[in-house]
């Protein structure tokens, strides 16, 4: 990261930028607002091209430091992440979606949420308050006092643009649907079947956790987290811990870092044969998705009888995890898990080499490369558009460097990439857990390590911190500032589906509307931990 | 006297053949969600669960929509009407139909026309964007079922030289189960079949996806009584065609009371067994296969249609004439 650090420390029109800390794998960096474009640009223009975590607004006033923008790339290859923080922000920042289109919606959640202006933004529509808030409700203010809220709302009917045209018709969709899903609004734009855009209107399901977070400790956040979604609780509950770790400097035993790759794979197998079994329900294939729900229900029984929760909730805390198995449990857990993955084999092929599923799905829904790229998509979906973007492979973390995980890609960024990625996916976490399990065994014999060097250590207040786990859907990331009392400053949790819901529009336009079901599916993103 | 007499058996012949559809069509609904629920290996609902859930529909509160018209009502009236027409000219357990006279193959058509007339009316008339879709797609589906169904049925009725349904099912009697114009036809109706009962590959009855609806997608906008009658219709016009198949695959003749009560109890009983067998075999093929992408739908109806048309190749061909 040499021609990195020598770019920002000869910076040229500004002698403001500020090296906060600059380590092997980290640097924080303070720039000016107004560079942040430039900056930007020469970091995207760096191959390997960086990936972004996450971009966050922080209102520091009380610091006298104004509004806080910070910005988390990663450079892959070189196992490098930096933090551009701009600080002494007032009421606008310039824009940075033209130049990277990913920053989209956080920068009109931003606009939203703090009142700031993002200069120059190209759609600056609001994103998380549906019409009908009042003007200048800005709730992540720190001013902003909560609890009589909601009766400042009005409703008002949502805002889409118009199109016209002879045959054009719109399809409104949602939020409340014929099954019972999680809310979101769907406006298609089409002419008889094929469609030609598609608009979605998400965050019914706004909670304002970022909001509820501030002010509570470290427990009661990491309680919180874990219930930001159903699908990825327990990324969301590593990231945090991760993101907490780092404040408190805290270096975890390696028996913990085996655990927590055991709970992390867990998650992923359960939540990818669910997710395979559901695409099954997009073209109505009855028996496939009957055998996806069976072996999902199995493993999640599994994490119930090993882990006491069907979602692994409670299991990671800061400094380590609750409880490991002995041996004998993981001897069971390992044999059951075998089962299951045997049976998942001979099921399997019924999908892969169905004929009618193909022709459903090849050619449905492609999400292009540079789509991928631009928009920061994560995860599968990205996996399946030809860009080998894993975060357990990019990042030296848990014990994910010693099991040679290579990620697992597909060319063809269709609704069947998607599933072929998940498949090899699942394939690997039993291999991994096979290989993970077998090492618990010999280890949880003798020493059990579970004293936790968390509880008695301080943690860095006014500093930012992020942890990323590769969540099922894509690398989750939460970003975490405390105060003096150890309490949350600001929280922000950037998660896989709010990465990769701007792209599903995308891949719409030139299928026909009964195939958005599948493609939808195919992403299998939630709507809870995006719109928290 | 004796006129009246006749009459009078021959009405109350004609009531009973209804009721027997009638108190039929939710069972074989019934039977072919186990067929299903077996093979999704699942328990699935109890079999007399249709019956329950006509019980329940009828009994709750019907909202209608402020945009709808009086065709909103009107239509399930009809379409169950319509549906209990074409029940009359379909041969039942006896083999005898109350309408064998001057209600033809045709009549059948054109009662399923109307009934797909009015329901497609019906899906616009909520002013909602899926009914419009779901009506739109079904008439896309119903131009190419509809020919291939009377194709089918025509070749029918020159293998057997009557054009009532009852004269085609006793003719078949005397042709060879092993007929090359009568298995393509069969294959035809089968094939059309499964899109008129709006099952997989060509629709998805148990789909929640509303974007992916046809049939469901129409009634959407129901609720209360008047879905009752829309779900009982099509339970009925389920075991019409299904009656309809087993009847061609294994014709069981005329039955009259001559033949004692075990005979028409066994008869009764045969049906019955044909029917549950068809309907098993419908699960099956819905368990097994994925639904196809809409605008593939006309292919697979099209291989129904050309094997009608093959049907009346071959009669042509194997007779010299027709």
């Amino acid at each position: 990261m040499q021609g990195l650090r020598e770019y920002l420390q000869s910076y040229h029109s500004c002698p403001d930028i500020e090296i906060v800390e600059w380590e092997k794998q980290e640097g924080i960096v303070d720039v000016p607002p107004r560079d942040l474009p430039e900056i930007l640009t020469y970091c995207l223009a760096m191959r390997p091209r960086p990936i972004w975590l996450t971009h966050v607004v922080n209102d520091e006033r009380q610091l006298g430091r104004g509004f806080c923008l910070y910005l988390v790339l990663h450079f892959p290859g070189m196992d490098f992440s930096l933090t551009l923080g701009a600080k002494g922000i007032n009421d606008e920042f310039p824009s940075l979606a033209k130049i990277f289109p990913a920053l989209n919606w956080s920068e009109r959640e931003a606009q939203d949420l703090f009142g700031l202006h993002a200069v120059g933004h190209p759609d600056p529509r609001s994103l998380v308050l549906h019409p009908g808030w009042p003007k200048g409700f800005h709730p992540l203010r720190k001013d902003y006092k909560t609890g009589e809220e909601g009766k400042n709302f009005k409703r008002a009917p949502l805002v889409f643009p118009e199109m016209h045209g002879d045959g054009i018709f719109q399809v409104p969709v949602g939020p409340i649907h014929a099954g019972i899903i999680e809310p979101g609004h769907f406006r298609f734009y089409a002419i008889g079947e094929p469609v030609l855009h598609l608009e979605a209107q998400l965050f019914y399901t706004h909670k304002g956790i970022e909001k509820l977070v501030e002010g509570r400790s470290i427990e009661e956040g990491l309680r919180i987290i874990e219930r930001v979604c159903g699908v990825c609780a327990l990324s969301h509950g590593l990231a945090y811990c991760e993101a907490v770790e780092k404040l408190a400097n805290v270096k975890v035993s390696r028996s913990a870092l085996l655990w927590r790759t055991i709970l992390a794979e867990l998650e992923r197998v359960y939540n990818h044969i669910g997710d395979i079994g559901n695409m099954c329900a997009g073209v109505g294939f009855a028996i496939g998705n009957a055998n996806g729900s069976q072996s999902k229900e199995k493993l999640q029984r599994l994490n119930l009888k090993f882990f006491g929760h069907r979602f692994l909730r409670g299991m990671v805390v800061p400094g380590g995890v609750k409880s490991i198995l002995n041996s004998k449990d993981c001897q069971t857990l390992l044999s059951q898990l075998l089962e299951i993955a045997k049976d998942f084999e001979e099921w399997i092929p019924l999908l892969l080499h169905h004929d009618g599923f193909r022709q459903r799905a090849v050619t449905t829904g492609v999400l292009k490369s540079e789509s991928a790229v631009d928009m920061g998509v994560t995860g599968p979906a990205a996996r399946a558009s030809g860009i080998a973007n894993d975060w357990r492979e990019l990042h030296a973390h848990l014990l994910y460097p010693e099991l040679n995980l290579q990620s697992m890609v597909e060319q063809e960024g269709d609704c069947w990439s998607r599933l072929v990625v998940r498949v090899k996916e699942a394939r690997e976490s039993f291999r991994f857990l096979q290989t993970l399990l077998e090492e618990g065994m010999t280890e949880s014999e003798g020493k059990s390590d579970t004293s936790n060097p968390f509880s008695s250590r301080k943690l860095r207040p006014w500093q930012p911190a992020w942890g990323c786990v590769e969540s099922p859907r894509g690398t989750d990331v939460v970003w975490l500032m405390v105060d003096e009392e150890a309490k949350i400053y600001r929280c922000r949790i950037r998660s896989a589906s709010y990465a990769n819901w701007p792209a599903v529009p995308l891949t719409v336009p030139g299928n026909i509307v009964p195939d958005f079901p599948l493609i939808n599916k195919s992403f299998e993103l939630c709507y809870s931990c995006c719109d928290r | 006297m004796d006129e009246i007499f006749m009459i009078l058996t021959r009405l109350l012949m004609g009531i009973g053949h209804l009721a027997l559809i009638v108190v039929a069509a939710p069972l074989v609904q019934g039977l072919i969600k186990k067929s299903k629920a077996f093979w999704q290996m699942r328990q699935g609902p109890p079999i007399l669960q249709p019956y329950r859930d006509l019980r329940k529909l009828l009994k709750k509160e019907e909202l209608v929509s402020e945009h709808a018209s009086w065709i909103f009502l009107l239509a399930p009236r009809i379409v169950l009407a319509g549906t209990l027409m074409a029940g009359l000219v379909i041969p039942g357990a006896w083999g005898w139909a109350p309408f064998s006279v001057w209600g033809d193959l045709f009549l059948f058509g054109a009662s399923l026309g109307l009934v797909r007339l009015f329901l497609t009316l019906a899906g616009l008339e909520g002013a909602g964007t899926f009914g419009g879709m779901g009506s739109s797609r079904e008439l896309f589906i119903g131009l190419l079922t509809e020919p291939a169904l009377l194709l089918g049925l025509i070749v029918l009725a020159f293998i057997t030289e009557a054009t009532s349904l009852q004269g085609i099912m006793v003719g078949l009697q005397s042709v060879s189960p092993l007929d090359i114009s009568k298995i393509l036809a069969l294959i035809a109706l089968g094939m059309v079949s499964i899109a008129e009962m709006g099952r997989i590959p060509m629709d998805n009855p148990d789909t929640h996806l509303e974007l992916t609806m046809i049939h469901e997608g129409m009634l959407l906008e129901y609720s209360g009584p008047s879905l009752a009658l829309l779900n009982f219709a099509e339970q009925i016009k389920q075991l019409l065609l299904l009656v309809l198949l087993a009847q061609i695959i294994w014709p069981s003749g005329l039955i009259s009371f001559s033949d004692g009560l075990l005979g028409t109890l066994w008869a009764l009983g045969f049906i019955g067994v044909k029917v549950a067998a068809l309907g098993f075999f419908f699960a099956t093929v819905e368990s097994l296969f994925v639904k196809r992408r809409l605008f593939r739908a006309p292919h697979y109806l099209a291989t129904g249609t050309s094997s009608a048309i093959l049907a009346l190749i071959s009669l042509w061909i194997i007779r010299g004439q027709i």
